[in-house]
């Protein structure tokens, strides 16, 4: 302003004046022309930008960068090749009780019934690979085979011994009738004068027979192939009815009783004694179970009321099929919470204050259909208790019907298949087939689902980047494959029952990596937040540098011409 | 003499019977007081005694509530104790509770003594959170740390150890769906018995005080422990006042029945229960309209057992005077407040008045969050009357821990009688980070009422509570970090913008050009 000022007042003083300036101007000017300056300040723009490349960047990179423990994806991947075929060994082991068999035909025997088990063996999917061992009974085994109370001593043990062999069983004549066995359907009993004939039709009849009623061939195979298909994953349909599978499943009897009046206990201590302690003993060392009993009294369904039938001499009240779902929901409301995370049965004997209560499959005909029992898949069992068709004086309530009939309903539930042609259904045992069975079945299936799980795990991580992996489910992913791997190899192996404890092994450790929380910690912090949390070091900072760049690009290209 | 000996052999098999296999008892027992003006206080208690089986098998739980038995059996809990509260307890117009709780929830455990403390750390987390699912509640001592290891109050009668955690969380709110679950507990739910007068579960929330609370307690059987027995206690207390409730004005007296206030009677006992009674205090505070079964000094005992079996229900009429005394008085009173409050710190003040003749011995336990930082130098105990300062007997103070712990002050002093003491702390306020702020911060951060256990030589200790307070912490705006990034753009580019032009740039002087040499130059520049 003073300048402005100056040059309108006295212009010649002016001039000189900014003659003077000029030079002044032009002597600073040269001076920063010079070169050293230049370069320096040159090597400050680098230095600028490699300060910002060296430690700017990275830092923003591994500061908003999610963790990610490696993973053994091509473990993963390998595994899912391999269930294009699975195989496993069965072991079959034929011990006879009969003296008479002579050594020559019991080879023949052998030879003729091992080919009829591996005909039709497939080379892709699911083998079976048979072998078949034979062997006469030892004398201390004769002896004691004799001594036995009932057939489920028998089985306990002779057979049950070594639950990787498959025990087929040939009895003498003396011994079938003491156990009453006179059919050779029966059980896994053959009998003695069926194998002294060698028929081949007969031996083939038996083959099948062990292929359908002792491995469930044809349900195992429709597993495999359902598990399989990944695009459409079609439940199975013992899946809709079995119990999640589990290391530890929690069962619990509860007693609803809306006449405390009257009956004030029930025998159910004695009771689980008796018809679960067994079966669950039996199975202990493959799964763990805790058994627990409540009683609740008087239950508060609501608006809901019971439907009636009428008649002179018996009238009775109803639950109608379509009532059953709204029942159980209010049942389970009164059962309350569980503080465990392991899978459940429950168990409800329901006394009603409307006596007497059935369950009608057929509305239309209820006195014809009326029955005290029905199953909920995938949850438990309900037992309508009406003390008038026990015993309505006793104030104990006696469950042992009902005992009877919730342990087939937890044998199903458990996914146990029972020998179709096995005498009593009701029963409190399970035989060692049937347990060979389960293990076949269960280990197939958690192979499957251990598996189908690693993979889509690996895959969902491989596509979203921004999923945290915490070396815990690390750790969990590499427990699994392992378990897989060996679980595989034992199967093939024969070892029917370790290959189970390592299949079960992988499919809780790859169950509890998918599902575990810390996944999805980081979800929903979405891709953009990344760099705007960091916009102050990106745009007053970054727009600078790159800017500078170009100066920096004509002073290196300036450099080298003046070298060449 | 061989009958004498029969009937001595029979009482004798039946004690050994019944202390043998002595299956599931229940008791239920409903005290009434009256209160002055007008108020009324109903005391329900229901106990429940199951032995636990020896099995190793399996559990029969027979009528004890299997939920809770789930968690005391699997957080090896020995003692567990939940207090839930809606309003304050008028200690100076209404005396002593049949049980003190303070404002919203209290949660103290003890766990086996064979447990490690890590193990105890962990469980006393996962019981409180299973605890919390059972009564939907809200605690959550992982991110709100309240737990302290109090050495000196809390637990009644009993040798105090390290097993015992003990938290006070004053902003839980209690609600019917709260009470749901505690009903539920009860053998014969609120379908039979005197529970049937908690039908109406609105109506019991209409009261001046709600409190329900819940005590389980493993015992030993003999010195080896090889058979326990689980202990259940329920009570619930409600304070109503009788004017509101009938609507009547009348200077004298005031009318009401149990229907009036519950707008339920009692028509059943629970089948299972050995006893159900109603006791009603009366001692010349008012008159009764049903003849009471028993009278036990001033008090009338209603058996119901006997009393419906005769008639179709119990729903008594009570008149009751206005102008009476409090049957049992506090012996020590308690009031808390904040003063001195500034910019960073503030104080709390408790004042402790001794209302007897004699000396009383008490211990005083508080617990602060940890956000707000508390001096232990700053801690005054005076005598009111005097302006001296006092030497408590003995002072435990734990420093809290950032997101970790709580302050946790205990101080043990001896009251002169009819004196008043106080207790003085400064706290300073902390700053939490934006994402720990609770969803409403405007509502303000508690501070837990002190625990206040007067100790006595004769009979049980009684415990009694303050009042809770509210403090406002510094609260950013939230929206803030969006601010925040825009306001350091701006600083970095101010700063970081100049630094590095004047490192990297020449600077040259130039001749001042007038408008018309800038345009020509312009327009040169542009033709190119």
């Amino acid at each position: 302003m003073a300048e402005t000022e100056a040059t309108s007042d006295s212009p010649q003083t002016n001039n000189q004046q900014l003659n003077e300036e000029e030079s002044e101007i032009d002597k600073v000017n040269k001076q920063n022309e010079n070169k050293k300056l230049h370069d320096l300040l040159m090597f400050n723009t680098i230095y600028y930008i490699l300060v910002f490349v060296i430690v700017g960047l990275p830092i923003w990179f591994f500061t908003t960068s999610t963790y990610r423990a490696s993973l053994p994806f091509d473990s993963i991947d390998k595994l899912t090749e391999s269930l294009q075929k699975i195989d496993f060994k069965i072991q079959v082991e034929l011990i006879h009780f009969n003296k008479d068999i002579s050594q020559d035909n019991l080879s023949k025997i052998r030879d003729e019934l091992l080919r009829n088990l591996n005909k039709n063996s497939k080379q892709k999917g699911l083998v079976l690979n048979f072998d078949l061992k034979t062997r006469k009974a030892t004398s201390d085994e004769y002896n004691s085979a004799l001594g036995f109370r009932d057939i489920q001593t028998f089985d306990e043990n002779i057979a049950n011994k070594n639950l990787n062999i498959l025990n087929l069983i040939v009895l003498d004549s003396d011994l079938s009738k003491k156990y009453e066995i006179l059919d050779n359907s029966e059980f896994l009993f053959l009998n003695s004068l069926l194998l002294n004939e060698i028929n081949i039709k007969n031996l083939e009849k038996i083959a099948e027979y062990l292929k359908k009623q002792y491995l469930h061939l044809e349900k195992i195979n429709e597993e495999y192939r359902l598990k399989l298909d990944t695009e459409r994953r079609l439940p199975s349909k013992k899946d809709l009815k079995v119990v999640n599978f589990d290391s530890e499943y929690e069962i619990t009897f509860s007693l609803i009783n809306e006449i405390p009046e009257k009956y004030s206990n029930w025998n159910i201590d004695e009771c689980i004694r008796s018809y679960f302690l067994k079966v669950t003993d039996q199975l202990s060392q493959f799964v763990n179970f805790s058994i627990k009993a409540q009683t609740l009294l008087y239950s508060d369904f609501g608006s809901y009321s019971l439907s009636s039938y009428k008649s002179d001499n018996d009238p009775f009240f109803y639950l109608k099929q379509t009532d059953l779902s709204i029942m159980t929901n209010y049942i389970e409301s009164r059962l309350g919470s569980r503080i465990s995370d392991s899978s459940a049965f429950e168990f409800v004997t329901y006394i009603s204050a409307k006596q007497p209560l059935y369950v009608a499959t057929n509305s239309q005909n209820p006195q014809e259909t009326k029955s005290v029992s029905f199953m909920v898949p995938r949850w438990g069992g309900i037992y309508v208790y009406n003390p008038q068709d026990d015993n309505p004086e006793d104030s104990t309530i006696k469950v042992d019907k009902a005992m009877k009939t919730f342990l087939t309903h937890f044998i199903t539930l458990m996914g146990i298949d029972l020998n179709k042609n096995s005498k009593t259904v009701p029963r409190s045992r399970i035989y060692s087939p049937e347990i060979y069975g389960y293990l076949l079945e269960k280990t197939l299936e958690n192979q499957l689902n251990s598996i189908n799980t690693l993979r889509s795990l690996s895959l969902l991580l491989t596509r979203i980047n921004s999923m945290v992996i915490e070396d815990d489910i690390a750790e969990q992913v590499k427990i699994a494959v392992e378990s897989v791997e060996k679980s595989l190899e034992l199967g093939s192996d024969g070892r029917i029952s370790e290959a189970f404890l390592n299949s079960k092994t992988a499919f809780i450790s790859s169950e509890r990596a998918f599902f575990d929380k810390s996944l999805l910690e980081k979800l929903y912090f979405p891709e953009d937040q990344r760099f705007a949390i960091y916009i102050p070091l990106f745009i007053p900072v970054g727009i600078p540098l790159v800017l500078s760049i170009k100066s920096v690009m004509a002073w290196i290209k300036s450099k080298k011409e003046k070298k060449d | 003499m061989i009958l004498k000996f029969l009937f001595k052999l029979s009482i004798l098999l039946n004690f050994i019977f019944f202390n043998c296999t002595s299956a599931f008892t229940f008791n239920e027992k409903l005290t009434v007081n009256l209160l002055p003006n007008s108020n009324a206080y109903f005391f329900f208690e229901f106990k429940s005694i199951w032995p636990k089986s020896a099995s190793n098998n399996f559990e029969n739980y027979d009528l004890f509530p299997k939920r809770l038995g789930d968690i005391v059996s699997k957080f090896k809990v020995d003692e567990l104790s939940l207090t839930l509260s809606q309003g304050k307890w008028k200690y100076n117009e209404w005396g002593l509770p049949q049980k003190s709780a303070p404002s919203g929830s209290e949660l103290w455990t003890v766990f086996d003594e064979n447990l490690s403390q890590l193990k105890i750390d962990s469980n006393w987390l996962q019981s409180s959170r299973a605890i919390s699912g059972l009564f939907g509640l809200s605690i959550n001592l992982q991110e709100n740390p309240n737990t302290v290891v109090p050495k000196y109050s809390v637990v009644l009668n009993k040798n105090q150890s390290e097993n015992i955690r003990y938290a006070s969380i004053p902003n839980e709110i209690f609600c019917t769906e709260n009470l749901t679950p505690w009903i539920k507990l009860l053998p014969c739910g609120k379908n039979k018995g005197i529970a049937q007068l908690l039908k109406n579960s609105p109506k019991l929330f209409e009261s001046h005080y709600f409190m329900a609370s819940l005590f389980f307690k493993r015992k030993c059987n003999d010195q080896a422990c090889s058979s326990v027995q689980f202990e259940l206690v329920q009570t619930l207390s409600l304070v109503y006042n009788a004017d509101l409730i009938t609507r009547q004005l009348d200077d004298e007296e005031s009318t009401w029945s149990f229907n009036n206030i519950f707008q339920n009677k009692i028509t059943n006992v629970c089948p299972v229960a050995d006893v159900t009674n109603v006791l009603l205090n009366l001692k010349g505070k008012g008159k009764v309209t049903v003849m009471p079964t028993e009278k036990r000094d001033e008090m009338y005992v209603y058996n119901l057992k006997e009393l419906l079996a005769s008639s179709k229900d119990f729903n008594p009429s009570i008149v009751q005077k206005k102008n009476i005394q409090v049957s049992e008085k506090v012996p020590v009173s308690l009031h808390r407040y904040i003063t001195d409050k500034n910019e960073i710190n503030f104080g709390i003040k408790t004042l402790i008045k001794n209302e007897n003749d004699q000396e009383v011995s008490i211990v005083y336990l508080d617990t602060i969050p940890w956000y707000f930082r508390v001096y232990i130098s700053s801690l005054v105990v005076k005598d009111e009357d005097t302006s001296l300062n006092i030497k408590p007997d003995l002072i435990n103070f734990v420093p809290g821990w950032d997101r970790k712990k709580p302050h946790h002050l205990e101080v043990k002093l001896t009251l002169k009688p009819k004196s008043v003491y106080s207790v003085y702390i400064r706290a300073d306020f902390g700053y939490l980070k934006w994402d720990e702020f609770p969803p409403d911060v405007n509502h303000g951060f508690y501070i837990n009422p002190v625990l206040l256990t007067i100790k006595s030589n004769q009979k049980e200790d009684i415990q009694i509570y303050s009042e809770t307070l509210i403090m406002n912490l510094p609260t950013p705006d939230f929206s803030m970090p969006y601010n925040v990034i825009c306001l350091t753009c701006t600083v970095i580019a101010i700063g970081f913008g100049s630094l590095h032009n004047f490192t990297t740039r020449k600077f040259k002087f130039i001749q001042q050009k007038n408008l018309k040499e800038k345009l020509f130059e312009f327009l040169k520049k542009f033709k190119k």
